[in-house]
């Protein structure tokens, strides 16, 4: 995805799958122009001209792979537009991103909740980073809810969904959730596995979309859970 | 160290870290994704030393549990070809080129390893994966639930059993002492409860080298080795730590045992380490289950927040609790006989007994063993228990020639456990120790009767009843 973000033959499915992956990721980059101090508005237009400067001028046709992660060149690249004064003027002037990218209420009431969630956070590449892991793990969500979803167990889902994504509470044991679900204990065992195993793949999937090599989705995650761990 | 945490924020139950807008734990969740490497491996290559992983029938592989850094599976090991609980931990990327993280896993795992005591899950072997990915250590396979699980299921236990739990879990203390083992994480979820009603304490002395081997991305609080709920003040500040931090965490344990609570619950780390320091334990919900005052007054001194107030050793920490046990026993009428039979001689009885209660030859030889010897001594070392053992022996008569039925399995293997207990100890205790009324332990008369005292009310009401 990322390499077709950064492909030179065919611009326009580039462009796409950029913006596809900015719509992805609006959350992250709301919050930190949100970080920098801006009203909710101010940080809304922002974003959306953002990526309106990213696509119109083609910044995309300039990341380098050698040079580093999607969520690199990206802050990089917001950090630069927010340092150039005249272009917010202009484009806050006018009115925002002219809404290429449809921002829906309940997008920005999320990220709004999500730079809330994080507004502890020590600097505003954390905050980003933060805001990027959120994203990550909740499109991998998706997808696995999706899924089971669509194969009719969506109760199942939610009954194992906290074998993955954690709680305040602790998980019940198999023994008695198999006893509430009416399933042999070995079988709960095995979906408890198999839901862990498709969740790491759609999480890995996503990843795999912003950077090149399956070493990379490695050195990503550590990199974010180093984010998340430590000060 | 670790992040400092923004206030209101819930933590993680499994790994201490912050929980987001949703609920969810971001740290788990990316974690998940980096499994791959036990995922990606061929089913049957996923083996550590002389362990195999077990499949289910789908070729998944047979979980046990799971943790923040570990995964539990249930293998075979190949060698013994006994199966076993198989915990394999996952070491980061950036800590596998570190010599240093995997010594301090095998050095904690070695120390570990050498603590055998019959309350005490052992650990048969440990040892890391050649290509440092791995870290792993086999133990004992303890069938039974946890006293989380127990206590989720059945609600808070009554005074005398979690006393009973707590006493055998300071028996695995006092050995661990010996060894300088401290276990750093005991918990309800790291506390075995077998079918045979034993204790069997697990990790024990492996919470730090778990961690170790996590290196310090998985820390789940910076240096802080744990989990919030149950762990001692003082684990959450940089000193060292030693046996009185695991009895504050086994006094978290018994209150929760006894409430289904924890006695300082917070939704942050930071509230958690407050609460515990600052706050005054909550009595009143001791009081709502009518735990007996003179636990109360124990409780508070295992859960002083200053270490020098608690038990100073688990040795003077057993003391107390047998000195509980004496006062509980008295008051509920229990006459209280010296301790000196090893309860795990009633385990043995109990093993024997599901062996030939439930076929006809085997109850007969028994109740015949039982009546002679019944009928050769005298009663009087007996004392209270000797209108028991009579039932019983009516009870099995009965039951043998058909007259009386009623009786439910687990009854019955319990009655046919104490015959053989209580009149034959002489096979069974190999330090010839005499009878049950003269020395004998107090659990597990307390045991036997819980278990049975209902059975035999109903059989002496059925022969008196008018036929």
């Amino acid at each position: 995805m990322l390499a077709a973000g950064r492909s030179q033959t065919e611009p326009d499915i580039a462009g796409a799958a950029l913006a596809e992956l900015c719509q992805a990721y609006w959350a992250p980059l709301y919050s930190f122009v949100r970080g920098r101090g801006y009203s909710v508005h101010d940080a809304q237009d922002l974003t959306q001209s953002f990526f309106a400067y990213l696509l119109e001028r083609k910044v995309y046709a300039r990341a380098d792979r050698q040079k580093g992660k999607f969520r690199t060149f990206l802050l990089a690249s917001l950090k630069n537009f927010l340092a150039d004064a005249a272009d917010r003027e202009r484009t806050l002037k006018r009115g925002g991103g002219q809404n290429f990218l449809p921002l829906h209420e309940e997008q920005a009431e999320e990220a709004e909740s999500l730079f809330q969630t994080h507004s502890g956070a020590s600097n505003g590449d954390r905050l980003f980073d933060l805001g990027w892991a959120e994203a990550l793990v909740a499109a991998g969500l998706e997808r696995l809810s999706a899924d089971y979803k669509a194969g009719g167990k969506e109760l199942l889902f939610n009954e194992l969904r906290i074998f993955v994504a954690g709680g305040a509470n602790p998980p019940p044991t198999y023994a008695e959730l198999a006893d509430r679900l009416e399933m042999a204990a070995s079988t709960l065992r095995s979906h408890v596995t198999r839901l862990r195993t498709r969740y790491r793949e759609a999480l890995r999937a996503e990843v795999r979309r912003t950077v090149d090599t399956e070493t990379e989705v490695d050195e990503e995650l550590h990199e974010l859970l180093h984010v998340l761990t430590s000060a | 160290m670790g992040t400092p945490l923004e206030s209101g924020v819930a933590v993680c139950s499994g790994c201490g870290e912050p929980l987001n807008a949703k609920g969810d734990c971001l740290a788990c969740l990316l974690r998940t994704g980096l499994d791959k490497t036990i995922a990606e491996i061929p089913p049957s290559a996923l083996a550590f030393g002389d362990f195999e992983v077990e499949q289910d029938a789908d070729g998944s592989f047979c979980e046990l549990g799971h943790g923040a850094i570990g995964v539990t599976y249930l293998a075979h090991d190949k060698v013994l070809r006994r199966k076993v609980a198989l915990k394999v931990i996952e070491v980061p990327a950036a800590a596998r080129s570190s010599p240093a993280v995997r010594e301090r896993f095998l050095r904690g795992a070695r120390a570990a390893a050498a603590l055998r005591h019959p309350n005490v899950a052992g650990i048969f072997q440990f040892g890391a994966s050649p290509d440092g990915t791995h870290c792993y250590y086999a133990m004992e396979l303890v069938e039974g639930e946890t006293l989380g699980a127990r206590v989720r299921r059945d609600g808070p236990l009554d005074a005398k059993e979690a006393l009973e739990i707590a006493i055998q879990t300071t028996r695995a203390l006092t050995a661990a002492a010996a060894h300088d083992l401290i276990h750093r994480d005991l918990k309800p979820g790291n506390i075995m409860l077998t079918t045979e009603s034993e204790v069997k304490v697990i990790d024990f002395g492996l919470a730090k080298a778990i961690t170790d081997a996590g290196g310090e991305m998985d820390l789940t609080q910076g240096e802080f080795v744990g989990t919030p709920n149950f762990a001692s003040p003082e684990q959450f500040g940089t000193d060292p730590v030693d046996e009185r931090s695991d009895i504050y965490s086994l006094g978290a344990t018994l209150w929760f045992a006894l409430t289904g609570l924890v006695p300082h619950f917070g939704k942050t780390f930071e509230q958690i380490r407050d609460r515990k320091t600052r706050d005054d334990l909550p009595v009143v919900q001791l009081a709502a289950r009518k735990v007996p005052g003179t636990l109360v007054k124990l409780l508070r001194s295992m859960l002083a927040i200053d270490p020098g107030k608690r038990p100073a050793s688990a040795h003077e920490l057993m003391e107390a609790l047998e000195s509980c046990r004496r006062k509980l026993t008295r008051r509920i009428g229990v006459p209280y006989l010296k301790p000196g039979v090893r309860s795990d001689a009633f385990a043995r009885a109990l093993t024997d007994a599901k062996a030939c209660a439930f076929n006809p030859e085997g109850l007969q030889e028994v109740f015949d063993k039982a009546a002679r010897k019944a009928a050769a001594v005298s009663r009087k070392p007996f004392k209270e228990n000797w209108a028991y053992l009579q039932t019983m022996l009516r009870l099995v008569r009965a039951y043998n020639r058909g007259e009386y039925r009623q009786v439910s399995d687990d009854a019955l293997v319990w009655i046919i456990a104490a015959l053989n207990y209580l009149v034959d100890p002489f096979d069974m205790i190999p330090d010839k120790t005499p009878f049950l009324g003269l020395v004998d332990d107090a659990n597990v008369v307390e045991l036997v009767m819980d278990k049975t005292r209902r059975t035999l009310d109903d059989f002496m009401t059925w022969e008196t009843a008018p036929r």
